[in-house]
């Protein structure tokens, strides 16, 4: 159970686990790691991060507040001032550094950074994902090679992915 | 019967037989000896999913269904470990391949373990037995999705062996979102199979409850402690308690020595040791034409040509995964700009991975115990004991590895891939075969080159041998009389294929050995 103070903070910012320095952190850190800029990456990125680290262990949860801590050290507390490129020559650094803890926070900050984006709709429309097939089941490029097209009851016979134009189909 | 949190009023239980997690080894456990007549109580951490929860959004059920939301990993985290935390284990999530045990694994049990009962002719039975149960059948050629004709089509233009694999579905469309569960209920997983079989013989399934220590009072009397999980935020935990005559610990490689560990039922001083993952890095090729990885069977195609490199039966094989953009983009090589221009690229992108069959220098890779670590538990710094996942590549597991890359990397370009990524930190991109050699400069160690594993197993070997070993041939603890270790920590070596199914017939073929189906 978090503190008082905690409970307030999560209360005023909707983040159960990362404070409001924290989340800047995470939204520069993610900026310069997934090259999406700060204002399209957004606060619901920071919130998915946030729901993720919220749901580990007590043990990890602390790790991660000395990660974003060691980040703000390491750069004299200018990280979230910093230009973009060198936020990323840093962290590139981290990933070839030879200290294997440095590795190992370039390698987590990476994989946390790249869940929470690419785990939210508003990153798939330039992956040209559609997101889940429930509903559209018959358009599955996979049932042309060779197997009928399968429609579940209740799904939309109309519907159509949009980005998948016929020509593709059978190429 | 499956209880959820909310629904379990008893905190005290009286059964014969206890077991603790759900996944293949708990799942046969509970239908087997459910049907001999024996009440059979099952405590699952996870919690209980039916195909509606399904909805293929990961946002939602990757931190449901996923052990540590799917953080896993080493210490280190070098190496991420996927696993389930669900009804049904990792057989709810995993992508449902179905291979048996090689002749050469289950011969080496008998040879280096005494395992005599787990020769290949002992063993076939088992195996068809549990095939027949999950509908396991070799997928037909026009099935492949684009992607898996990676494996088929670069096979034929190296000369070597590739196929078709086998899986458990029925009526699979193809949605690629195994990992997330299947919405179809087209994969045969234990909630459809064995724990279906266990409930019709009238076992009770608690969900959500967390098995914390066993007290063995004696060889048939024993008391497991539990705590029944709160649901939602601010949820209230309570204890649970079942007696019981014998225990079975199906919690997994990772999860069975910990609560064994923490019960102090560790005589043997093997518990926890001889960690083997089956580890894994992959390769992207970028290809000319659209093959929409997202979708398909995955995994519908195998190589097993290298899984015999030393004569003894350790290598490395070649498989295909569905790509999902929240696991692309969780592994994905670069950073920044080139980074999220690679990942448009998605697809037209294949991935192959190699998974190498660990152990080949017969000593222990890794481990699983309790450490101390640094806690902030209610904002008070204080120190206890964490659970440690310890891991290294012996020099052959790691040859095999760099072999297995460079294997992959020739498929993508046999197949016709214009490019092709490693995972290395150092980000490397491949125009052609002749830069293959090279790669081997690159700095491969922990956290330099990504490696992922969905196959932890043998923390608590089989063997004859109570020196070499912590269960006996019928997965009874050699040290502790009346507790079964049934899961992939009794396998004695990797296994070298996909668990499934070695985890389903090992534990058919231990109870037929052993005395808990009375």
């Amino acid at each position: 159970m978090p503190g008082p103070t905690k409970a307030i903070m999560a209360l005023a910012t909707g983040l159960s686990f990362l404070s409001t320095r924290e989340a800047e952190v995470v939204k520069c850190a993610g900026e310069a790691l997934l090259g999406v800029p700060r204002k399209e990456l957004g606060d619901d990125f920071v919130a998915a991060f946030d729901r993720v680290a919220a749901g580990l262990e007590d043990f990890l949860r602390s790790d991660l507040h000395k990660l974003m801590l060691l980040l703000n050290v390491v750069t004299l507390g200018r990280f979230t001032r910093m230009e973009v490129s060198r936020r990323e020559r840093l962290l590139t650094g981290w990933g070839h550094s030879r200290m294997p803890l440095l590795r190992t926070s370039f390698v987590t900050l990476r994989a946390l950074c790249g869940w929470s984006w690419y785990s939210l709709r508003k990153s798939w429309p330039e992956l040209e994902f559609p997101g889940e097939t429930i509903g559209r089941e018959h358009e599955l490029p996979t049932l042309l090679f060779g197997k009928s097209p399968w429609t579940p009851p209740g799904s939309k016979p109309d519907a159509r992915l949009p980005w998948l134009t016929p020509e593709e189909k059978i190429g | 019967m499956i209880l959820t949190p909310g629904e379990i009023t008893s905190t005290r239980w009286e059964v014969d037989i206890c077991i603790i997690g759900s996944g293949a080894g708990g799942a046969i456990a509970a239908a087997k000896i459910a049907s001999s007549g024996q009440r059979v109580l099952l405590l699952e951490e996870g919690s209980k999913v039916q195909q509606g929860d399904l909805n293929q959004d990961a946002a939602r059920l990757v931190p449901l269904m996923y052990r540590r939301a799917g953080g896993l990993g080493t210490d280190d985290m070098s190496i991420r470990i996927l696993q389930g935390k669900v009804l049904g284990g990792s057989c709810t999530i995993n992508w449902m391949t179905c291979l048996r045990t090689p002749d050469m694994v289950l011969d080496e049990w008998g040879d280096r373990f005494g395992l005599e009962e787990y020769r290949p002719g002992e063993m076939t039975p088992h195996f068809e037995a549990v095939e027949q149960r999950l509908s396991v059948h070799t997928i037909p050629e026009e099935n492949h999705n684009p992607q898996n004709r990676i494996i088929l089509d670069g096979a034929r233009e190296l000369g070597v062996h590739a196929e078709a694999s086998a899986n458990n579905s029925v009526d699979c469309i193809g949605c690629g979102t195994c990992g997330l569960g299947c919405p179809y209920d087209a994969k045969q997983d234990m909630r459809l199979t064995y724990l279906a079989d266990a409930q019709a013989h009238g076992t009770t399934i608690l969900t959500g409850v967390r098995a914390e220590r066993i007290h063995s009072l004696s060889p048939s009397q024993q008391r497991v402690e539990a705590t029944i999980l709160g649901e939602g935020n601010g949820a209230i935990e309570r204890r649970l308690e079942v007696a019981c005559t014998k225990v079975v610990v199906a919690a997994s490689a990772i999860g069975t020595p910990l609560i064994l560990q923490r019960s102090r039922l560790n005589g043997s001083r093997l518990l926890g040791k001889f960690l083997h993952l089956h580890p894994v890095t992959a390769t992207i090729g970028v290809y000319d034409e659209i093959l929409d990885p997202t979708y398909g069977i995955p995994q519908s195609t195998v190589c097993e040509h290298y899984s015999n490199l030393d004569g003894k039966g350790y290598g490395f094989w070649l498989e295909v995964p569905d790509i999902e953009p929240f696991l692309a983009g969780v592994n994905f090589p670069g950073l920044g700009r080139s980074r999220r221009d690679g990942m448009r690229n998605m697809r037209r992108m294949g991935m192959i991975i190699t998974l190498v069959r660990d152990g080949a220098d017969k000593r222990s890779n890794g481990e699983v115990r309790w450490r101390r670590g640094l806690n902030t538990q209610s904002g008070h710094l204080s120190i206890s004991k964490v659970p440690s996942i310890r891991y290294r590549l012996s020099p052959t597991d790691k040859e095999h590895l760099q072999q297995g890359m460079e294997a992959s990397i020739a498929f993508h370009f046999a197949a016709g891939a214009r490019e092709v990524m490693t995972m290395h930190n150092q980000h490397q991109t491949l125009t052609s075969p002749g830069q293959i050699p090279p790669l081997r400069r690159l700095a491969s160690g922990p956290n330099q080159l990504s490696m992922f594993s969905a196959h932890p197993t043998g923390t608590a070997r089989m063997g004859k041998d109570r020196r070499l070993s912590v269960v006996d041939e019928t997965m009874q603890m050699h040290h502790h009389p009346g507790i079964y270790v049934m899961d992939g920590s009794t396998l004695p070596t990797a296994p070298g294929v996909n668990p499934m199914i070695t985890i389903l017939a090992t534990v058919s073929r231990a109870l037929e050995l052993g005395d808990l189906v009375s």
